[in-house]
């Protein structure tokens, strides 16, 4: 995957000259580098949901729970095809990155683009320029990217509005609680069609960089409101009350391009570094709770015990966790959904295991392909009775 | 008389109607098509009860599991919980017992849970033996409802129980003046009553 760096690079010429809808998807689909893809892999897309039409994942369910649930208001959404449009768009990416696979607020991105007159392919390839190039890393998979990012909001937000910042310490909050949303949806939802779609010329102009400038200037817009605010909610109404009231996209660019907002790039690197620093110790300190080995064994049982494919067949198997940071189980079959994948698991000799378990840290040993770590840890090897904990995956010797 | 003030968070799977049961309650609305919450929604809602009053701050949290790494945050501190599953979806009912597991073990040691089993109007499509529920509930000590959020069944009754029984396990904290005790700030009434702010959409 093309590594994509947080923050983005900025280049100040924005003197965009988009008039209509059809320019506008011209000039993203060249910008993003998303036609470039589409016109060197013009049958890929076609062919990764006609190879996996009959297979289902975790993923195909959960994007199957939020198709009715994406901008349900817009008259895209009114024919009812629209939904298995969306379905294709983001099945076909769950399948393409399954390290990603499928996170809540791609949906609206994709959508957005839908709604926007992007056709089915091009909001495709659109949503991988999104992920892959734009977004920074490990954003939607792990989500480790996004708590990096909210960090170097805070810290933008204290220097460029320390009022802002001194309410939200006053009432021990995170700025994260309102602006993950903004963030994670590329504010696809936060506002009506012609202010994204204003927003995200300049993001495929200048980079991801614009995200942030944006969130500072909502935040400006309502400061006078906020500084008065004694209480969390009021704050909230208050955020969505000034949302809603942008609605000319014109009057909000010459407000979040304002001097006051933009990034020196250096310093954005600057505050990325301290950024990763912060997160990583927050996430070894929340390893220091993790599950211990009984507690695991129990929750192997009470899982087997009450699936029901191991009732029928009296086995103790068919359970695979993962650990999505330690704090967390995730009781997961979707490699078993892969039965062709043998490359992955020897599903066969699974199936005879009495109890088997994989313990997947965050990005355990800096792989960024879970393929590639299963191949490592050897569970196509299996026989019966194979159990990895936890911390023997830690401790595990990769080369 | 004094208001408790609390934080609740809601829990449960995707779509199983954890955004609908707190818009019901604290607004009276539902929509068929909730739009998928991304990170989390808050909404307010002031209940009188017997024994006082509490101020319910209600933290609707997005379903999808990623989602966790970095929703630790909103079960810190939180007073209460509502885990939500749906009756039609045996995938949703299992994650209760990973939540009820994960707050036990990582949230505040007396925070109160309860269990919704929602989309009780569609009994026809029940995938979940009610006894069974109860039975796993009664075990837990845990209460469970049986709530619908689209005809309101259960709701009010749920929220009402989350909030005295959440005032019975923190009333020793009421007695001090503690303006700003860490664990769950307790202020004095304002005559202010969020209920009917008349907001629109508090869906993000």
């Amino acid at each position: 995957m093309k590594g994509s760096i947080i923050g983005g690079v900025e280049n100040k010429n924005s003197e965009l000259k988009i008039k209509t809808s059809s320019q506008r998807r011209k000039y993203w689909l060249e910008r993003s580098g998303a036609m470039y893809e589409m016109s060197f892999n013009s049958l890929y897309y076609y062919r990764l949901l006609k190879e996996k039409r009959n297979y289902s994942s975790k993923y195909t369910q959960q994007i199957e729970r939020d198709l009715h649930r994406t901008f349900p208001n817009d008259e895209y959404f009114k024919n009812p095809k629209s939904f298995e449009t969306l379905q294709n768009i983001l099945t076909a990416y769950s399948w393409r990155n399954p390290n990603v696979g499928y996170c809540q607020g791609m949906n609206f991105i994709a959508g957005r683009f839908l709604t926007l007159g992007f056709s089915e392919v091009e909001s495709f390839w659109m949503l991988v320029q999104v992920i892959e190039r734009y977004l920074p890393f490990e954003y939607y998979s792990t989500m480790t990217g996004v708590m990096i990012d909210q960090k170097i909001f805070d810290f933008l937000l204290r220097s460029r509005l320390p009022k802002v910042a001194k309410v939200f310490d006053r009432l021990e909050i995170n700025s994260s609680l309102i602006t993950v949303q903004w963030f994670t949806c590329m504010y696809a939802y936060t506002f009506p069609k012609n202010v994204v779609a204003r927003i995200w010329d300049d993001i495929f102009t200048e980079g991801y960089g614009v995200i942030y400038r944006v969130s500072l200037a909502i935040f400006w817009m309502a400061q006078k409101e906020i500084l008065n605010k004694r209480e969390l909610t009021e704050i909230f109404d208050c955020v969505e009350h000034k949302c809603l009231s942008i609605t000319n996209e014109q009057n909000f660019t010459t407000v979040y391009n304002k001097k006051l907002f933009r990034i020196n790039h250096l310093l954005l690197e600057k505050l990325k570094d301290t950024a990763i620093k912060e997160v990583n110790t927050e996430l070894s300190e929340r390893m220091d709770n993790k599950l211990t080995e009984k507690e695991i064994l129990g929750l192997i049982s009470s899982y087997c015990k009450n699936n029901d494919e191991c009732k029928q067949k009296n086995l103790m198997t068919t359970a695979y966790f993962t650990f999505l940071s330690d704090e967390n189980i995730d009781i997961d079959e979707y490699y078993f959904d892969r039965e062709n994948d043998k490359k992955i698991l020897n599903v066969s000799l699974l199936r005879e295991a009495d109890c088997v378990m994989v313990g997947k840290k965050n990005h355990i040993c800096g792989l960024e392909d879970e393929e590639e770590f299963y191949e490592r840890v050897h569970v196509t090897d299996v026989k019966s009775s194979f159990l990895v904990m936890a911390d023997d995956v830690r401790d595990m010797e990769f080369d | 008389m004094a208001t408790m003030e609390c934080k609740i968070v809601t829990l449960g799977e995707g779509r199983v109607g954890k955004t609908s049961l707190a818009l019901k309650y604290v607004k009276n609305e539902f929509h068929k098509d909730e739009i998928s919450t991304v990170n989390a929604n808050y909404l307010t809602k002031l209940v009188q009860i017997p024994q006082g009053s509490v101020q319910l701050n209600i933290w609707d949290t997005a379903g999808q599991e990623r989602f966790r790494a970095i929703a630790s945050n909103y079960y810190r501190q939180a007073k209460g919980a509502l885990i939500v599953y749906d009756i039609t979806d045996r995938k949703s009912f299992d994650k209760v017992v990973s939540w009820i597991k994960e707050l036990k073990s990582q949230a505040e040691k007396n925070i109160v849970i309860v269990v919704a089993g929602n989309k009780c109007d569609m009994e026809k499509e029940r995938q979940i033996n009610r006894p069974e529920a109860l039975e796993f509930c009664r075990k837990m000590q845990i209460r469970h409802f049986d709530t619908s959020a689209k005809s309101g069944n259960g709701v009010e009754e749920m929220f009402m129980e989350l909030a005295s029984q959440i005032f019975e396990a923190n009333k020793g904290e009421l007695g001090q003046s503690g303006r700003n005790s860490r664990r769950g700030k307790i202020t004095v009434e304002k005559t202010k009553h969020r209920e009917n702010s008349g907001k629109k959409g508090g869906c993000c």
